[in-house]
């Protein structure tokens, strides 16, 4: 499926509408063009930090005040800081998504940042990176980042680590908000049982006074590796081993330009490797299950993950296999019978989506923020991909002399 | 509570729910069956977990019909009922069904099919293994049910793992995966009657045995403990509380547990506020009611610093005193009924967990689902202040702290 592209309000704010009224709840979601790729080392983490600030108080709702509309109505929210978006979003029944619409606006408008509440969230923010850091996998996701795109913006961590946290003043945060939370960096995604005319009509009764300067940024690509690396680090509290073949690209800024199908066929590649390697775990290790592929597509940056985890003596035969199945792909060797079958649950499974409320809503806003575009059909992609596609992307995007292999073990006592 | 039609029985005994939403994008379908973790025996824990995997292999080109089918597999197990969910592509009941029916009947099970789930499940232990969170509540649990079967993973562990056999598996299944024993539901894009036809075709010869429902006897109540572990790899000290409060199949308990539901969404309303939003000592601190076959409990963990960790286990008992003196309001409680409610409404966008929920609700308490639904709604403040009176003691709060060492 392919969202609807936005419309956008007299101060620039996009407006995306998914009108599905036969379900019985509204995802809301708002997506901003600010993420850790912006931020000064200095600083790096108040994207992050200034997310949660945005939940304790505006001119009008003083600290807890958020929250209990937040209960009084009824939503499911959250929200997420990356290297290049800040997205918040909320679940909403039908019959009140103008409280989620008004609620959000006031948020991105009129925050107070009260200094009180800044030393209350400080405390929060380290406590969250304090268990990313004691999770093995959030711990290897992190430190990835900086090794694949090492000197990069990319390299940047999204929410910053507790040192640089520690330092982030309440200044720096208004200073961030009132630079980037602009009218043109903003997204408004709403997706589900409602109508696109209530849509608009209630984006410009909230959002459509909204003024606040916008300036030009440079903007910061991130090409990846320059070459292969290989790192091995180390972990004390745990017994099993993590390993990651990682693969860093640029983003659509760049690839789209150039070759406009291979950035959406890579989303095919990467479920196609993620069935072939469990087949082949499974196969030839007789243990299933233990093996994950994710991708990142972004606009200024992109990765591809492909994971494993094991025990010190099984984790080099699932490492081999991980790189095996990337060649034969690159070579071309790819069944029709298993392209089939990718191509079959990927569209099974975006079409299923159409009834996830708030993801869909998500997805929305993340594409529109982060890309600037909706970008392609999905269906259209699935059957127009051919093997021959996927091998050349293959080829150019997942280049073994520019991969990053990645692996976390027990530090022996 | 969702409201499905009334179900029906088919000739073998299954009972069979259908709600049809036509203008859904998908299909959930969902196989409860009322085997959990609670009916392995002790040395044998992970047995009920195993054999959800293993019957997928068990038919060779299941997994692949599957998959063809469009089909996302969501099963799960737990301590009281085993669920294979499927979430499929308007269209295809009749597939669903068939093939549903093909995992409930896999008979043939072998070595081959049983040895990579072993393994598997072995490795999923051992990355658990690697999670402090994780580690601190599974010592919680130990120390509130000590040696029993509510105190081991549903899991297992390596050591009762390696003891199961292809036999044991083969004997569970015709055991247990009988008719009289499992519920089918289906909900979503499909209209009733083709729904019900293809439940019936699927399910017509599947394993109509009947042996009564067993209800697991209560645990003792062990002496409240609280210790403290020290543990390499970690910065934070996680804690792990809880409370214990009887199970399900308790006749005295028809009000008791959707007042704890209430009481336990308005707790976590209450340690956000205090413990991370007033006071800034966590990210992130949930409670949550676990209710079981024959134990229940509620659960409350999250991680601060160390230096932290002694105001923050204050904090949270003070809240907990609080709610047993009975410092809750009739707004609380009507907010909390409300927002439950809503979270229920909002699965229904959600074919695959709407189907699993109602196999699952009816699976484990049967026609209990629906008096659990009236009785939140007739619940009054009177009676969530006994609840809480009785069972937010913070002197009776088991504790686990793991600290960094």
């Amino acid at each position: 499926m392919k969202f609807n592209a936005p419309e956008r309000l007299d101060n620039g704010i996009e407006v995306t509408v998914n009108s599905l009224p036969n379900l019985h709840y509204v995802g809301v979601a708002v997506g901003v063009r600010y993420g850790a790729i912006y931020e000064d080392m200095r600083i790096n983490g108040s994207a992050h930090f200034l997310e949660h600030m945005l939940f304790e108080g505006t001119k009008t709702k003083g600290p807890g005040e958020i929250d209990r509309l937040i209960r009084e109505n009824g939503f499911d929210h959250n929200a997420f800081t990356d290297e290049e978006v800040v997205l918040y979003y909320m679940l909403t029944p039908r019959k009140n998504p103008e409280n989620a619409i008004a609620l959000l606006s006031d948020m991105m408008q009129n925050s107070v940042l009260d200094p009180k509440e800044v030393e209350h969230q400080r405390g929060a923010v380290t406590n969250e990176l304090l268990g990313r850091q004691d999770e093995p996998w959030t711990f290897l996701r992190d430190v990835s980042q900086p090794i694949i795109f090492e000197g990069q913006a990319a390299g940047r961590l999204g929410a910053g680590t507790p040192e640089t946290v520690s330092k982030i003043t309440r200044e720096d945060l208004m200073d961030i908000y009132q630079k980037n939370y602009t009218p043109k960096n903003i997204s408004l995604s709403v997706y589900g049982a409602i109508k696109p005319e209530r849509v608009m009509q209630l984006s410009q009764k909230h959002f459509g006074d909204f003024q606040r300067p916008y300036r030009e940024v440079e903007i910061p690509d991130s090409d990846g590796p320059s070459e292969a690396k290989s790192i091995a680090l180390k972990k004390s509290g745990i017994s099993q081993v993590k390993y990651g073949l990682c693969f860093g690209f640029p983003g659509s800024r760049k690839i789209l330009s150039s070759n406009p199908k291979d950035f959406a066929s890579i989303d095919l590649l990467v479920d196609f490797l993620d069935q072939r390697i469990r087949d082949s775990v499974r196969g030839k290790l007789g243990v299933s299950d233990v093996t994950d592929a994710a991708c990142r597509l972004g606009y200024t940056f992109s990765a591809v993950y492909l994971l494993g985890m094991s025990n010190p003596k099984k984790i080099g035969a699932i490492q081999s296999i991980i790189e095996s199945e990337v060649d034969k792909v690159r070579n071309g060797e790819i069944d029709q019978a298993n392209l089939a079958r990718t191509k079959e649950k990927y569209l099974s499974e975006k079409e299923s989506s159409l009834d996830d409320v708030l993801e869909s809503a998500v997805d929305s806003a993340f594409w529109q923020a982060v890309h600037r575009k909706q970008l392609y059909d999905t269906y259209q992609l699935a059957r127009d991909t051919s093997a021959e596609d996927l091998a050349r992307v293959a080829g150019v995007y997942l280049d073994h002399k520019k991969s990053v292999s990645l692996t976390l073990e027990p530090e022996a006592k | 509570m969702i409201r499905f039609n009334s179900p029906f029985h088919l000739c073998s005994g299954l009972e069979v729910i259908i709600k049809s939403a036509p203008k859904l994008h998908s299909i959930g379908i969902a196989l409860g069956v009322q085997y959990g973790a609670m009916n392995d025996p002790i040395t044998k824990s992970g047995m009920a977990k195993l054999l959800q995997r293993t019957v997928y292999r068990a038919d060779k080109g299941l997994e692949d019909a599957i998959a063809e089918n469009g089909i996302e597999r969501r099963p799960f197990t737990d301590y009281n009922a085993t669920v294979h969910a499927f979430k499929a592509p308007k269209g295809k009941v009749r597939e669903s069904c068939n093939l549903m029916a093909t995992v409930a009947s896999s008979y043939i099970i072998t070595n081959l099919a049983m040895k990579p789930e072993k393994m598997r499940m072995i490795e999923e232990n051992a990355q658990m293994e690697d999670d402090a969170d994780y580690f601190g509540f599974n010592t919680l649990q130990k120390i509130m049910f000590g040696d029993s079967r509510s105190s081991m993973p549903t899991g297992g562990t390596n050591d009762t793992l390696k003891r199961i056999s292809v036999d044991d598996l083969k004997k569970s299944l015709l055991a247990n995966y009988t008719a009289d024993k499992m519920v089918l539901s289906i909900y979503g894009a499909t209209s009733f009657e083709p729904a019900l036809n293809a439940a019936a075709e699927a399910f017509e010869y599947v394993n109509p045995t009947y042996s009564p429902r067993k209800v697991a006897k209560a645990i003792p109540i062990l002496p409240v403990k609280s210790i403290s572990l020290d543990r390499d790899g970690i910065t934070q000290t996680k804690f792990a509380l809880g409370i214990r409060t009887r199970g399900l199949f308790d006749n005295n308990r028809v009000y008791e547990l959707p007042a704890l539901n209430c009481a336990v969404r308005i707790l976590n309303e209450r340690l956000y506020d205090e413990v991370r939003e007033r006071r800034g000592l966590v990210y992130g601190v949930q409670a949550e009611n676990v209710e079981n076959n024959g134990f229940g409990f509620i659960a409350m963990g999250g991680g601060t610093k160390r230096e932290k960790m002694e105001e923050a286990h204050k904090v949270i008992l003070e809240e907990l005193q609080k709610m047993r003196d009975g410092e809750i309001s009739q707004a609380d409680l009507t907010r909390a009924k409300r927002n439950g409610m809503i979270e229920e409404e909002g699965y229904l966008d959600d074919t695959g967990a709407t189907a699993s929920k109602i196999a699952y609700e009816r699976a484990v308490i049967s026609d209990g689902a629906y008096m659990l639904s009236d009785a939140t709604r007739k619940l009054n403040l009177t009676q969530l202040r006994k609840t809480t009176a009785k069972y937010f003691n913070p002197d009776k709060v088991y504790s686990v702290f793991v600290k960094p060492k």
